[in-house]
C-alpha cells in the first residue's frame, strides 16, 4: 500500500510521460557520451583528452542507470518515506560480520609477504608493471584503448594505483590481485548462502579462500583474477534479480557484464553465458522470463554503454580484439603448419580422427579440475585445480548440479563451467592453468555443494541426527582445507614457485639491482637465451638502472666507462668466461655466483662500485 | 502388506546406499592409481547421491539440519 502511496504521489509529481521522456533522453545521452568518450580517448595510446573521456564514460553509465530504472527510483519523496533499513536484524548483522571475517581471512592469505610468495617474478607481470608505470607517467592516457599483450588498456589503472602509491615492487603490483580475490570470496559466500543456504556458502567460501589455486592467481600481478570476481557477483546479482524480480541487481549485471570485458580475456564468455542462461530459463520459466523483460533490456543495454567506448575502439582495430584469443587458439589456420590447424595437425599424425582429438582435450580440460595436473603457467606445482579431498566434495557438488538442474543458480553455474572447460580445450597447452580462473569459483561451489550433500549422507548412512553429519563432513572439509595451505605455503611457495630458468635469472638480478643507487648501470650476458629487454622484470623494479644487453660475445676487454654508481655485469652460466675481459677494463669488481636450489650455477654476477657485499 | 513394503523399499534404500559406497571407494581407489575412469565412478556416485537426497530424503541444500525427510518408512 505504501508502495502504490509512493508511486501514485511520484506520478504526481513528474508524470508519466514525463517520466519517459526523462528515461529516453537519458538512454539516448548515455550512448552518446559513449561515443563522444571514445572520440575524446582516440586510438592510440595517449587520449586526445584523458579526463574528459573518463569523465564522458561515467556520465554515460550514470545516464544508462537512469534511463533502466525502476518506476520507484522517480518516487522523489521515497527516501524520506522508507523506514531505516540498517541494521535489520541480527540475521543481516551476522551475514556482514561473517562476509567480513571472510574478506579479511582471504585477503590476509593473498597479501601476505606477495612479494616473495611466489619467488618468481615473471616477465609477464614485469610487463603488467610496466604498463602501470607508463600509465603513471602520462604515457598511457587512454583508457578505452589497449595496454601490454592487447589486453584493454583500463586494468592497468588498478596496478597503476597501487603502484603509485608503493611503489615499483612485485608486492604492490599484485596487490589488486589479492583485493580481487578476497572480494570474489565474499561474493561466493553473499551468492550461495541465499541461493543455497548458509553451510554451502560458508563451506564454499572457505574453499575458495583456502584453495591453493585461488591463492595463487591472487598472488600474481596480472589479469586473470579478475574473471573469477565477475563470474561470482554477476551470478549472485542475475540470481537475486530472478528471484526478486527486482530493477536493481539486473543493472549491477549490466554494469559488471560491461566492466568485465576491460580485463581478461575470459570474461568475453560472461554476455555469451549469460544469453544462453536466459535462453535455458526459457525453456522451464518462460512466464517468468516474459515478465522479466524488461530488466533483461536494462541489462542488454546497460553492458552495451559501460562497454561502448572499448568496443568502438576495437570495431576499429579487430586484428587486436582478435590478438589474446587468436594468439593461443588451436583453432588458428596455419599452427603448427601452413594450412591446418592444431586439431587436424595432431590428428594427422597421431592416427586420430579429428573429433577424437577434440573430445580428447574437452576430457583432459574437464580433469583439469581434479585430477590432471594444470600446464603452462602453475605447471610446476604438478596439481590440478583441487586437490584430492575437495575434488571428491566437488564430484559429489557436481553431481547435485547435474540434478538440480531446474535451479537458476546452478545452471549459472553450469555454464560457467562448460565455457571454461571448452575454452581449456581450444586453447593452447591443455589443460593450461592460467585459463580456469573462471571455473575455480565453480569449483569451490562444487564444493560447498558437495559438503552439504556428503553431510546429509552420512546421516543417513550412519543414522545420526543432521548436525552430526554436518560435523563429520565439516572434517573431512577442514583437513582438505589443510592440506590446501600446507601444498601451497610450505611445498609449493618456498621452492617449487620458483618457475623457469630464465625467469629465476631475472628474478635474482631485478632483486639484486633493486637496491642499486641511481645512475647505475647493468650489461647483461645473457644472449641469445634471454635479454634484458624481453624480460620486464628488471626494468620494472629498477627503472633507475640503466640496463645494456651485451648481445654479441666479448673477444677483447670493452671499453666501456666506468659509471658513477655502480656497474654491474650479469652472466649466464654459457656467458661466464666473458668475465675475464671485463675484469680486464673492471680488475676491481666483486664476483658472487647465485645458484639454483639443486645448486646448479644460475647467474654470475660482478659488481664494480658496489659498497655491499 | 504394509510390512513387505517397507522391507522392500528398506531394501532399495540399502542397495542405493551401497551403491554410491561402491563407487566412490572405487573411484577413489582407481584416481589414487592413476586412472581417470575413477574420476568418472566417483562423479557417478555424486549424482547417484544427489539423485538419492533429492529424491528419496527430499533434501535441499538449503535445508536446516533437523528437518528430516517426511517418508515414513525412515
Amino acid at each position: 500500500m505504501a508502495e502504490q502511496a509512493i508511486f501514485s504521489r511520484a506520478r504526481g509529481l513528474l508524470g508519466a510521460d514525463t517520466v519517459r521522456l526523462i528515461r529516453v533522453m537519458a538512454g539516448a545521452a548515455a550512448l552518446g557520451l559513449g561515443f563522444l568518450a571514445h572520440e575524446l580517448a582516440g586510438t592510440s595510446a595517449q587520449a586526445r583528452h584523458p579526463t574528459a573521456s573518463v569523465l564522458a564514460w561515467l556520465s554515460s553509465i550514470g545516464l544508462a542507470l537512469v534511463a533502466c530504472a525502476s518506476h520507484r527510483h522517480f518516487a522523489l519523496d521515497r527516501l524520506r518515506l522508507a523506514a531505516p533499513r540498517w541494521p535489520r536484524d541480527r540475521g543481516r548483522v551476522a551475514v556482514w560480520m561473517v562476509g567480513g571475517g571472510l574478506f579479511v581471512l582471504a585477503f590476509a592469505l593473498r597479501a601476505y609477504q606477495n612479494d616473495i610468495m611466489p619467488l618468481a617474478w615473471s616477465g609477464d607481470e614485469g610487463s603488467t608493471g610496466l604498463t602501470a608505470v607508463r600509465m603513471l607517467c602520462g604515457e598511457l592516457t587512454n583508457w578505452f584503448g589497449i595496454g601490454w599483450y592487447s589486453f584493454p588498456a583500463l586494468f592497468f589503472a588498478l596496478p597503476a594505483a597501487s603502484v603509485g602509491l608503493l611503489g615499483p615492487t612485485y608486492g604492490a603490483l599484485r596487490l589488486p590481485s589479492a583485493l580481487a580475490g578476497a572480494l570474489t570470496v565474499v561474493g561466493l559466500y553473499w551468492w550461495l548462502r541465499a541461493a543455497y543456504g548458509w553451510k554451502v556458502g560458508v563451506a564454499a567460501a572457505l574453499m575458495l579462500t583456502a584453495s591453493h589455486y585461488a591463492i595463487h592467481w591472487s598472488r600474481i600481478g596480472l589479469n586473470n583474477i579478475w574473471d573469477g570476481l565477475f563470474v561470482v557477483w554477476i551470478g549472485g546479482v542475475l540470481w537475486r534479480g530472478w528471484q526478486t524480480g527486482q530493477r536493481w541487481p539486473y543493472l549491477a549485471a549490466g554494469v559488471l557484464t560491461g566492466l568485465s570485458q576491460y580485463f581478461y580475456v575470459g570474461s568475453r564468455t560472461l554476455p555469451i553465458i549469460i544469453a544462453c542462461w536466459l535462453l535455458s530459463m526459457a525453456l522451464t520459466a518462460r512466464e517468468q522470463l516474459r515478465r522479466e523483460w524488461a530488466n533483461i533490456a536494462a541489462l542488454a543495454f546497460v553492458t552495451v554503454v559501460v562497454f561502448l567506448p572499448l568496443g568502438l575502439f576495437f570495431g576499429e582495430d579487430v586484428a587486436e580484439f582478435m590478438a589474446p584469443s587468436q594468439r593461443v587458439s588451436l583453432l588458428r589456420r596455419d599452427w603448427p603448419e601452413p594450412g591446418v590447424n592444431w586439431f587436424e595437425y595432431t590428428a594427422r599424425t597421431t592416427g586420430k580422427s579429428v573429433p577424437q582429438v577434440f573430445i580428447e582435450n574437452v576430457r583432459d580440460a574437464a580433469l583439469g579440475f581434479v585430477w590432471l595436473p594444470v600446464r603452462s603457467w602453475y605447471a610446476e606445482s604438478g596439481k590440478p585445480l583441487l586437490l584430492a579431498v575437495p575434488a571428491v566434495l566437488a564430484l559429489f557438488g557436481l553431481g547435485w548440479l547435474l540434478v538440480d538442474m531446474r535451479n537458476a543458480s546452478g545452471r549459472y553455474l553450469l555454464l560457467v563451467l562448460a565455457c571454461t572447460i571448452g575454452l581449456v580445450a581450444i586453447s593452447e597447452s591443455t589443460p593450461a592453468g592460467q585459463r580456469f580462473v573462471a571455473g575455480s569459483v565453480v569449483a569451490a561451489a562444487c564444493v560447498g555443494l558437495g559438503f552439504a550433500l556428503l553431510g546429509r549422507l552420512l546421516a543417513e548412512v550412519l543414522r545420526l541426527p543432521g548436525r552430526h553429519g554436518v560435523v563429520l563432513a565439516a572434517c573431512a572439509l577442514v583437513v582438505g582445507l589443510g592440506f590446501d595451505l600446507n601444498f601451497y605455503f610450505r611445498e609449493y611457495a618456498p621452492m617449487a614457485s620458483r618457475s623457469d630458468p630464465n625467469t629465476q635469472v631475472a628474478t635474482e638480478v631485478a632483486r639484486r639491482i633493486a637496491t642499486y643507487p641511481a645512475g647505475s648501470q647493468l650489461y647483461f650476458f645473457a644472449a641469445p637465451r634471454m635479454a634484458y629487454r624481453g624480460f620486464a622484470t628488471m626494468q620494472f623494479v629498477a627503472p633507475h638502472v640503466e640496463g645494456i644487453d651485451v648481445l654479441q660475445p666479448l673477444t677483447a676487454a670493452p671499453d666501456w666507462p666506468a659509471g658513477d654508481a655502480v656497474t654491474a655485469f650479469a652472466f649466464t652460466p654459457e656467458r661466464a668466461a666473458e668475465l675475464e675481459f671485463v675484469r680486464q677494463r673492471f680488475p676491481d669488481g666483486r664476483k658472487a655466483w647465485i645458484n639454483m636450489p639443486t645448486g646448479q650455477p644460475l647467474v654470475l654476477l660482478y659488481e664494480v662500485g658496489a659498497s655491499r657485499p | 502388506m504394509h510390512d513387505m513394503s517397507k522391507r522392500a523399499i528398506f531394501l532399495a534404500r540399502t542397495v542405493a546406499v551401497a551403491l554410491i559406497c561402491v563407487s566412490l571407494v572405487v573411484g577413489i581407489v582407481l584416481s589414487a592409481r592413476g586412472a581417470m575412469h575413477g574420476v568418472g565412478l566417483v562423479l557417478s556416485a555424486g549424482v547417484l547421491a544427489a539423485a538419492y537426497a533429492r529424491l528419496v530424503l527430499r533434501w535441499h541444500p538449503s535445508q536446516p539440519d533437523a528437518v528430516e525427510s517426511d517418508d515414513p518408512s525412515t
